[in-house]
């Protein structure tokens, strides 16, 4: 009998990365790419949102405020200064994490709810510092006129990202980039401690881990992606409003990433992926998605905590356990 | 003297936890604390680990003034301890247990685990071997890949005891550890915690068991209301009026 | 500033420390009783307002009227929040019940919006009187919110004070395990407090309704400075949250009247972060 050379999830893993790879080849139609550019750039969001939340147990609120703070900073460093995407990139992603380390030192003190109080407090007093800088970030009208990412001519195939489907190649290669910091993650010491913290901080303080250090350390993370992720959609939309960095973003990335699986990595692109399609296809209102999202983060957790992967991974156990009884 | 407490207060509201406590534990010794429930033995150790602060007094480690350190920082100088409540990670297999309690001897920062991934991967080998070696010492070889939630009740404990034991601490404190367990298992925790002790590390015990304390103990501290009424080897203890009349008017009560 | 401007203020900071104190009583209580931090109360306020909006347009009643259905409606919605939402996670992790609470105040936002739009509505004072002494001025309504939130807050103290299921729910907010010991039934406390907290959030939308428009975001400040309240008093304990309540409206006066909104937010929230981080259990002690 032939042994299965390689795990299920690695194969089913290269599968999916070879499918997001051709999507622009499948969906050629101007509105399909830019739908899966704006699911990608969600999946980036949930994944920041993933690593302190799903990963480390702390349901943060300022996310929203984070990647608006990212996307806000390479929108004025653009606009403003005419610093270069591949400079402000970097330069964003760190100021993010700068402010994700003032609010991580005090807020992770703090446990369970409050600390969920207190990072939504945050959310708001970013976005009334974004409204409020207006002679940067032009306040409430809205930062226009971002530009997209300039052309590498030296490197081959980033030689000019004008094109939306070199803007979804850019975007895509973040995201899988991404993907593979969270597996590195996951599966190193650091990952084991923040398994172990989740379960019982207190023992973890008493074998000697410095639990503080552990938080700090996952939240700044965490806000360095949600800024980078919120440069890549500044310089994919190219207008950006104090609406951006609201913490109904962050409410949002909590519904996708419950419908793909919190603290999973595939969750992060299923959750959006099924969100996003569906309120495209229902030609949702935005109204009514907000209701929908409510319900959807309601039904899901009661009935499903796991979200859709951890459904499927039960029902591949289930199958694969029927299987086994057959082989004996 | 790895440790020395001198004149340790704890205060609750009105209420005197500890009341001026000094005792001193020798390298190499097993200290048996005993007392009737509610004498503070537990706050004495939430107090020695840094889980609580105190309201005044000293605590000494290896010359080192710990009293006020974070609990972290004070069992990386070598104190583990164990719970009363057997406190270990019910979702894991009993080696990941192990591993946990490696992880402060390792480069365990985000850094190390983007940038150091080889290195990484070496580590871990080494820290396998030095949990293989943990897991015989408790006797839960067979249970290496068993999730820790499914080991029975004594074996949980020894399993607790293995995480304490695996940072390679100076000093270990036991919280009752057998607490509802029975004479045969009673006895193999004895065997473990001799052998702890034959591997340098001192014991200080927290115990209701008399026999098991008599048996096990180079020296006992009574406790009573949060001060000491009695120290001493076990003979001179079991003949002590004040530590009698403490447990007798206990015995009276229930 | 003369006496009538520090009246003035004065007055603001009782009506805002009313309709906070509403909302923070009904969070505290269900924060003491279920341990679950109700995100959603902020919406049930708003709500509140909605209903009595849309009974008073669609059904030229009196207010009063208006007024007593509403908290009626509002207490039934937190009996159907309660069982089918709250009451399913209560086994499961903590943080489940966090997500939960965040579904509802979106689902209830939504709701809302999809219903009434997002325009700002009005809703007609009962009372149109606008009195004046001393030179201050103060619209009929605003007194009806310091008098109408003082008559309720008595009557919750009363029954919690005074009668049997009353001091059931006080007991327990301060001691879960000992009132579970003696014989309290978790069920219906659990859904006791919730139903109490949407109706005072039901009471405190329909007394602020005419006061000021009613408009989706309506929600969201007064949730955050409940917190703050709440926070500052000690989680589960009532008195706290009262006090908190004015003070923080005390706070968001001033801070207007002398700095700015956006001053006034980072007072608040400042307040907030340092008592967590210094006196976690509240100024007064709460569950902590």
């Amino acid at each position: 009998m032939a042994r299965a050379s390689l795990h299920p999830k690695i194969l089913v893993s290269i599968m999916g990365v070879f499918f997001l790879i051709i999507v622009p080849v499948i969906f050629t139609t101007g509105f399909f790419l830019h739908l899966a550019i704006l699911i990608l750039l969600w999946t980036m969001l949930c994944l920041s949102l993933n690593i302190i939340f799903g990963y480390g147990g702390q349901l943060s609120l300022a996310h929203g405020g984070l990647f608006g703070i990212g996307a806000y900073t390479y929108g004025v460093l653009a606009t403003k200064l005419g610093i270069d995407f591949w400079l402000a990139f970097p330069i964003a992603g760190a100021a993010t994490g700068i402010i994700g380390l003032l609010i991580g030192i005090p807020s992770l003190r703090l446990k369970g709810p409050y600390f969920v109080i207190v990072t939504l407090g945050f959310n708001i007093i970013l976005v009334a510092i974004i409204e409020n800088l207006s002679s940067l970030t032009e306040g409430v009208n809205g930062l226009a006129g971002i530009p997209g990412p300039r052309g590498i001519p030296w490197l081959p195939f980033a030689g000019d990202f004008s094109s939306k489907m070199s803007q979804y190649y850019l975007i895509l290669f973040f995201v899988l980039g991404f993907w593979l910091i969270m597996h590195f993650i996951k599966n190193s010491q650091i990952g084991r401690c923040l398994v172990a913290i989740k379960k019982d901080e207190e023992l973890c303080q008493s074998i000697g881990i410095n639990t503080m250090w552990v938080k700090v350390q996952t939240f700044v993370l965490s806000s360095i992606l949600a800024g980078l992720s919120g440069v890549l959609y500044a310089s994919y939309i190219g207008i950006l409003t104090p609406h951006d960095a609201s913490f109904h973003m962050g409410f949002d990335a909590l519904v996708y990433l419950s419908v793909g699986g919190i603290g999973t990595i595939v969750g992060t692109l299923i959750g959006p992926a099924i969100m996003i399609l569906i309120s495209e296809s229902l030609q949702a209102v935005v109204e009514i998605r907000l209701f929908i999202n409510g319900l959807a983060l309601i039904i899901l957790i009661i009935f499903m905590p796991q979200g859709i992967s951890g459904g499927i991974t039960y029902l591949w156990k289930k199958l694969s356990q029927g299987g086994k009884r057959y082989a004996a | 003297m790895l440790l020395e407490v001198r004149n340790l207060v704890k205060e609750f509201g009105g209420l005197r936890a500890i009341d001026n406590l000094s005792f001193d534990v020798n390298e190499g010794e097993i200290l048996g604390i005993i007392g009737p429930n509610g004498s503070g033995k537990s706050t004495l150790f939430n107090l020695l680990t840094g889980v609580l602060p105190s309201t005044s007094g000293k605590i000494l480690f290896r010359e080192n003034l710990v009293t006020g350190l974070p609990t972290h920082v004070i069992a990386q100088q070598g104190i583990a301890r164990t719970f009363q409540t057997t406190r270990i990670f019910v979702d894991q297999t009993v080696l990941n247990n192990l591993m946990v309690g490696l992880v402060p001897r390792t480069k365990h920062s985000i850094w190390n685990a983007l940038m150091s991934r080889v290195k990484m991967k070496r580590e871990e080998q080494r820290l396998l071997k030095r949990c293989e070696e943990v897991i015989k010492f408790v006797d839960l070889e067979e249970k290496a890949d068993g999730f820790a939630g499914e080991l029975g009740q004594e074996e949980q404990k020894r399993l607790a005891i293995g995480i304490a034991i695996a940072t390679e601490p100076k000093l270990l404190l036991l919280d009752e550890p057998t607490g509802g367990i029975n004479i045969e298992e009673i006895n193999h925790l004895m065997e473990i915690i001799r052998k702890i002790w034959n591997k340098g590390i001192t014991v200080c015990l927290i115990e209701h068991k008399m026999k098991m304390v008599m048996e096990l103990c180079d020296r006992i501290m009574v406790l009573n209301y949060g001060t000491k009424i009695a120290e001493g080897i076990p003979q001179e203890v079991r003949h002590n009026e004040a530590a009698i009349k403490a447990y007798l008017g206990e015995e009276y009560a229930a | 500033m003369n006496i009538s401007e520090i009246l003035q203020q004065l007055l603001n900071v009782l009506v805002l420390g009313s309709i906070y104190c509403l909302v923070a009583s009904g969070l505290t209580l269900v924060y003491g009783i279920m341990h679950v931090p109700n995100f959603a109360q902020g919406n049930l306020y708003m709500a509140g307002a909605y209903v009595v909006f849309f009974l008073g347009s669609a059904f030229r009643i009196n207010y009063w009227f208006v007024f007593l259905a509403t908290i009626i409606i509002m207490g039934a919605v937190g009996l159907v929040i309660e069982r089918l939402c709250f009451r399913p996670v209560r086994d499961a992790p903590h943080v489940n019940s966090f997500v939960i609470a965040l579904g509802v105040l979106m689902a209830i936002e939504g709701l809302i919006v999809i219903l009434f739009g997002a325009d700002y509505k009005e809703v007609r004072p009962p009372w149109k009187k606008i009195l004046d002494f001393y030179g201050v001025t103060i619209a009929g309504q605003r007194l009806l919110v310091i008098l109408g939130t003082f008559l309720v807050m008595a009557i919750l103290q009363f029954f919690i004070k005074r009668t049997k299921t009353g001091m059931g729910l006080d007991a327990m907010s301060q001691n879960r395990e000992l009132a579970l010991m003696v014989g309290v039934n978790v069920n219906r406390m659990s859904l006791l407090a919730f139903v109490i907290s949407t109706g005072l959030a039901g009471v405190a939308g329909a007394l602020m309704a005419p006061v000021c428009y009613v408009y989706p975001a309506m929600a969201m400040t007064p949730l955050l400075i409940a917190f703050a309240a709440v926070i500052f008093g000690g989680m589960g304990n009532l008195t706290g949250a009262v006090l908190g309540s004015f003070i923080m409206a005390g706070t968001q006066v001033f801070s207007i009247q002398y700095f700015s909104a956006v001053i006034s937010d980072i007072a608040i929230f400042g307040i907030m972060i340092a008592v967590l981080l210094f006196r976690p259990k509240g100024i007064l002690g709460g569950r902590g």
